[in-house]
């Protein structure tokens, strides 16, 4: 057990918790804040919804001990007193958006950090930001009215825009460095030196980043005996470990980067605009302030939505110990389902990406369960460079067609030289389907996954190369 | 006050956090309850005991064995244990409880339980029970079966110009309410028990508890939590849940606590039935139906729960809302080894209804007819018969629902265009279904209930109703006093719902079957009228002379409630009215054959659904649905509109998404990430259409209205998809891969019929 004094609602609360529990059961059991309800324990209903400095995110993945001594958290009872909380929740009640009610608090917080956001958001922005919301009653409609709604009243009563600095920072504060809580055997290192030396002196801890993947095994099986042995280094405070910067052609992103902050980044959308597109396809906005790009790598998942985008721009992947760091091609990285050339020393602490290069282009395309909030059923990512109606060069990555995501270098290979035109995108398609190797499981048919590799990449050589024309006349 | 859109009781709490749900609630020193499931989904049952380290001071374990006769969750067959003994019939089937006074501790308990099972076969899907049954029908247990007839079907099909037969099935369906089940229990004195809990149905709940714990009547006591969605899914298991933790409670003397985990939710408690449904219908060439054959399978997985009930209304809804003179319904419904399957809105008719309507569809075709000609040319109206032999006397809306839906969604046109359009990429294409849904219970059984409310006038001289109805989120507490207001002409503010509680309300029946508006409204608008009355009477007693006469016809409050109040208060009351429902004289029901009035009143619907097909990847998109509901009169038309989306949704998801395929004897889907609801980005534009086709016998002419909108809108879009792609898949859900595996990509657009 750990003492943490946060700033829940305004008000400094002392609380003792164990590092891995989640701070939604902390609000409910210990604070007794039970208007923030648990639907599903892991993410995907969208019903726990709070703000930790200021941003979105699902209080059943975040890890209390993650949060430290001054954290700043709001929930509904917090936002329900404040101007524009009290409007949201009058206008939810005015257009009948609240039914059965649970997911009413965490929709308003949705909408809050929305309208906080985007002081005028248009109704697909409204459907996107609650798209981590899940509501069974109502069909949206109305809950898309009353926030809509509520930015006019928001705006004219001059509530919106939200006067930010009477908020905590919109970018998750990277702390001061004074010295580190090392208590029990939970780390939350500000360095990376220091990080670097726990990993050293607990090889076998478990790596904290946004918590995602951790917390949903964490809620199965909470008293799993081999993992409350280990210890565990959380590394969201690692200041070196955020943000994006260039540096010579290449785009180095810290691995510790949030999920929406890559999204939001216009010099990765500029750098790796496939990148910025597969970040945006991640989960819904709760999870993507969490999610970091390093676990979406690490987790080492096939389905992982960053890793093409990636793939397709010669990532390198920076690992560092306390002996020192070397560099390891993403590709080379995967050694097979889940597993990662991560030494027991080492945390991933950089990925190095080759910027865009005048000319070349490059997308990203995923087909999921759903529109939202969805793990792929096959994605694919590609760069392009074409001249003159030929390809010159290309690289082509598919996700969820084989145990670790797929550089289809044949495909590649054919495809160098070739004029795009109707019959190249149909071949383009046909090889790329030849060259993955996928499984049936719950969420689709090995058939399905290959055909549809074929038809992503056929579709992303067409729009890159601007013949999406010619696929249509195929049609 | 009727027909006005009064934001909800209960709405601004639910807004701001401050409404408790059961889990929100913390008695002091509850205990924690877990269940015990069986690892096999058949299998008979040894033992089930302690180990030497199970900690006997900290926690408590029960076990079937303990319970002998009340064993049985007292349900319309009792043949559901509270927990098993001897034999399990499902995968995860409640074995033994444990409790402790935290979840660590109880889970260690539960550790410390061993279960000695002998595994036998199982039968695991819909598919494999009905070709055992096929083979060999003794080996597969019947759990219910129904027929009915009318005419000769044999001898007409057997002559017809024109005939079509089909199969057409669904998936199990999971009701996904977002708060998990949950349920508490106190101790109370003389072997009671109170509950407190996520629920529907507090009758229900109670003789179950009252069967289970062998006590008194009044020593139970049921109370609803504010509850977080439940459509169907929190009307039979509750009884279950509630024994479990009223059985937990005796054993250790405290109040003890359970609340499913989202995956036991998704796993262990009840879900639609899956069916398979076969159509073989006789026509003439220019559309008119002839004779009809219609088989219907469900599965009811492992016990009967209401299964008998649910089939019952399927064959009866089975060939839609059309008059056809020779009809032919069979209804099985077939035990598997699966979770039990449950109530879920819609309740037997969304698998009818898709069957019915994308049978309609192939008809059209066959005949050379557009969609919403050939449901023109055979639909019921005033006076026409339904399959059971109900002549439909009053409120029959068919017509105007189909005329309604078609003309805002532009249907004609846009269902020709897409049948000539060249072919495309993204194809886009548009279907209708007709669906009709009886309210209330079925035949008599409104009869049998005899639904009861109270109405109190309280100190403060606001007016207090006392039901067992819930409200569950769709609005029954404000439409409720919305009736009884319009009665006594107070404000809306004056009148509310007591909450409903089995030691504070009259047995007013289930909150299911559309009813509650419908007939506890009825109820409750006629205790409102006994009021009316008695303030009129204490008013005319006050005027010494008595100068006024007694006023015609039905009361209405033509005078200042507060001084009429006083009045009677002076006389010394009464300040009590209580009423119960009384079914019209004229229905006649046969249960055994099921001929006569199955209803009351029907309500209908019609959905179209607008489609977007990508012909590449087979995803489909759901651009816009347009639902015109007749509901008789809508009370509160935001809420029935409020009940219309999510109604449209929920057969969104049903039609293209939701997914519970049993493999190994489990649901594989087993979370919110693999069991797939749709988000704001996956739901159309719904324009729902409030039709009003007053029913004379309904609060203000209101009718049922909240399973309706739920039936049509999976096979409209399955008739979209035809539409845009030619492709018809009988199959729910249609996925992606389904559409790609059809190979459909090869063929021509338009459909198998020619193009009008």
């Amino acid at each position: 057990m750990i003492e943490r004094t946060w700033q829940v609602n305004g008000v400094p609360c002392t609380v003792r918790i164990e590092p891995l529990e989640p701070l939604l059961r902390v609000l409910r059991e210990e604070l007794l804040l039970s208007g923030t309800k648990e639907g599903c324990g892991e993410g995907e209903c969208g019903a726990c919804t709070v703000l930790v400095e200021g941003l979105p995110v699902t209080a059943c993945l975040l890890a209390a001990g993650q949060l430290e001594d001054g954290s700043h958290i709001e929930t509904i009872e917090g936002i329900a007193t404040t101007p524009l909380g009290r409007i949201l929740a009058e206008c939810f009640v005015a257009h009948g958006a609240v039914q059965c009610g649970i997911c009413i608090p965490g929709m308003i917080v949705a909408g809050y950090a929305l309208l906080r956001d985007r002081a005028q958001p248009t109704e697909a922005e409204v459907r996107d930001g609650i798209s981590g919301n899940l509501c069974r009653c109502t069909g949206y409609a109305k809950i898309v009215t009353a926030i809509l709604e509520a930015g006019e009243r928001g705006r004219a009563g001059g509530v919106i825009p939200i006067d930010r600095s009477a908020h905590a920072a919109d970018e998750p504060r990277v702390p001061e460095p004074p010295a580190p809580p090392q208590t029990g055997v939970f780390f939350t290192p500000h360095t990376l030196a220091e990080a670097l030396a726990l990993r050293a002196r607990f090889p076998d801890c478990t790596i904290l980043a946004g918590g995602t993947d951790l917390m949903v095994g964490w809620h199965a099986a909470p008293e799993s005996p081999a993992e409350s042995a280990r210890a565990i280094l959380s590394l969201t405070r690692v200041g070196e470990l955020h943000g994006a910067r260039r540096e010579d052609g290449q785009l180095v992103i810290g691995a510790a980067t949030s999920v929406e902050t890559i999204l939001r980044d216009p010099q990765i959308a500029r750098c790796s605009p496939a990148l910025t597109e597969a970040a945006r396809s991640l989960g819904a906005r709760q999870i993507r302030h969490l999610a970091t790009i390093g676990g979406n790598i690490t987790n080492g998942s096939p389905a992982a939505d960053l890793v093409p985008a990636l793939a397709v721009s010669d990532a390198q992947l920076v690992l560092a110990s306390a002996r020192g760091r070397r560099e390891v091609a993403l590709a080379d990285f995967f050694r097979g389902y889940k597993q990662i050339d991560l030494r027991p020393d080492e945390i991933l602490t950089e990925i190095r990406v080759r910027a865009l290069r005048t000319g070349e282009r490059e997308g990203f395309r995923k087909l999921g369960t759903r529109r939202a909030q969805s793990i792929a059923k096959v994605c694919a990512a590609m760069r392009l460079l074409a001249d003159r109606g030929q390809v010159a060069e290309v690289a082509i990555a598919v996700g969820s067609v084989a145990p670790t995501v797929l550089r289809l270098s044949r495909t590649e290979e054919r495809l160098r030289g070739r004029t795009i035109d109707a019959e190249t995108l149909i071949e383009a398609g046909e090889w790329a389907a030849g060259e993955v190797n996928p499984i049936t499981d719950i969420r689709s048919t090995a058939d399905y996954r290959r055909a549809m590799a074929g038809v992503l990449i056929r579709d992303l050589l067409a729009d890159l190369s601007g013949a999406s024309d010619l696929q249509l006349q195929q049609h | 006050m009727i027909g006005l859109s009064a934001a909800r009781k209960d709405a601004l709490d639910k807004a701001l956090g401050r409404a408790l749900y059961v889990d929100d609630i913390r008695p002091q020193d509850a205990w924690v309850g877990l269940t015990l499931r069986s690892p096999h989904a058949a299998g008979v049952l040894h033992s089930v005991f302690a180990e030497a380290h199970f900690p006997h001071d900290r926690a408590v374990l029960v076990t079937g064995a303990d319970l002998g006769e009340r064993n049985r969750v007292a349900m319309i067959v009792p043949d559901m244990p509270f927990l098993a003994t001897e034999r399990v019939r499902y995968l995860g089937e409640p074995i033994a409880l444990v409790a402790a006074p935290s979840a660590a501790l109880a889970r260690e308990a539960a550790q410390a339980v061993l279960m000695e099972i002998e595994p036998a076969p199982a039968l695991g899907s819909l598919e494999e029970v009905v070709r055992r049954w096929r083979e060999r029908p003794s080996d597969v247990q019947v759990l219910a079966e129904y027929e009915l007839h009318q005419g000769d079907v044999g001898r007409v099909l057997g002559s017809v110009p024109l005939s079509l037969e089909g199969t057409y099935t669904t998936g199990a369906q999971e009701q996904a309410y977002i708060e998990p089940q949950g349920m508490i229990a106190w101790p109370a004195p003389r072997g009671g028990i109170l509950i407190e809990g996520s629920l529907q149905c507090p009758y229900y709940v109670h003789p179950a508890l009252v069967q289970l714990l062998g006590c008194a009547p009044q020593d139970v006591i049921v109370r609803q939590t504010t509850t977080g969605g439940a459509f169907g899914g929190k009307e039979d298991f509750p009884s279950l849940l509630a024994g479990h933790a009223a059985l937990l409670a005796h054993a250790c003397g405290h109040p003890v606590k359970m609340i499913y985990d989202r995956s036991e939710d998704i796993l262990y408690t009840t879900k639609r039935h899956p069916s398979i449904v076969h159509h073989r219908s006789g026509i003439t060439r220019d559309g008119a139906l002839l004779a009809m054959e219609v088989e219907v399978i469900l599965d009811g997985g492992a016990y009967t729960t209401l299964s008998p009930v649910v089939l019952s209304r399927a064959i009866i809804h089975a060939t839609g809302p059309y008059a056809c003179p020779h009809v032919s319904v069979h209804g099985v419904c077939l035990a598997t080894n699966l979770p039990p399957m449950g109530a879920f809105r819609g309740f037997g008719v969304p698998q009818v209804a898709f069957a019915i309507e994308s049978h309609m569809d192939r008809l059209a075709d066959l005949c050379g007819v557009r969609p919403d000609e050939i449901r023109r040319r055979n639909l019921v109206r005033l006076g026409s018969t339904t399959a059971t032999g109900q002549v439909l006397r009053e409120s029959v809306s068919a017509e105007r629902v189909l005329d309604e839906a078609v003309r805002a969604a532009d249907f004609a046109a846009q269902w020709s265009h897409a049948r000539r359009a060249a072919p495309a990429r993204r194809r886009r294409g548009i279907g209708l279904a007709l669906t009709w849904h009886g309210g209330g219970f079925t035949g008599s059984g409104e009869k049998r209930l005899t639904g009861r409310a109270q109405l109190t006038i309280e100190d403060d001289g606001d007016v207090l109703i006392r039901v067992a109805s819930v409200d569950m989120g769709q609005g029954s507490h404000t439409v409720l006093p919305q009736i009884a207001a319009a009665r006594l002409g107070i404000p809306l503010e004056r009148v509310t719902c007591a909450r409903p509680d089995t030691s504070q309300v009259p047995d007013s029946g289930p909150t299911v079957a559309s009813r509650t508006t419908m007939i506890v409204g009825s109820v409750v608008d006629d205790c409102a009228r006994q009021l009316v009355e008695a303030l009129q009477h204490a008013m005319e007693r006050e005027n010494a002379d008595g100068a006024q006469g007694h006023p015609s016809g039905t009361p209405c409050a033509p005078f200042d409630f507060d001084a009429a109040l006083s009045a009677l208060r002076r006389q010394g009351g009464p300040l009590r009215f209580e009423s119960h429902y009384v079914l019209p004289p004229w229905i006649h029901w046969d249960e055994a054959t099921h001929r006569g009035d199955a209803y009351a009143v029907f309500s209908y619907a019609c959905t179209t659904a607008e489609v977007e097909v990508d012909s590449a990847t087979g995803e489909v998109h759901v651009e816009r649905i347009v639902s015109a509901v007749d509901a008789g009169r809508a009370v509160n038309p935001v809420a029935l509109e409020g009940q219309i989306e999510g109604a449209t949704l929920q057969g969104v998801g049903y039609a293209l998404l939701e997914r519970a395929t049993p493999r190994a004897g489990r649901f594989e889907q087993n979370r919110f990430q693999t069991y797939i609801i749709p988000t704001a980005l996956d739901a159309p534009a719904i324009l729902p259409i409030l039709v009003e086709e007053p029913y004379s016998g309904g609060p203000g002419g209101a009718k049922g209205a909240g399973e309706l909108p739920m039936n049509g809108p999976a096979p409209a879009i399955a008739n979209a998809i035809a539409n845009a792609t030619g492709l018809r898949i009988p199959d729910l859900p249609i996925l992606p891969e389904m559409l790609c595996a059809a190979g459909w990509r090869s063929l021509p657009p338009s459909g198998e019929g020619a193009a009008p």
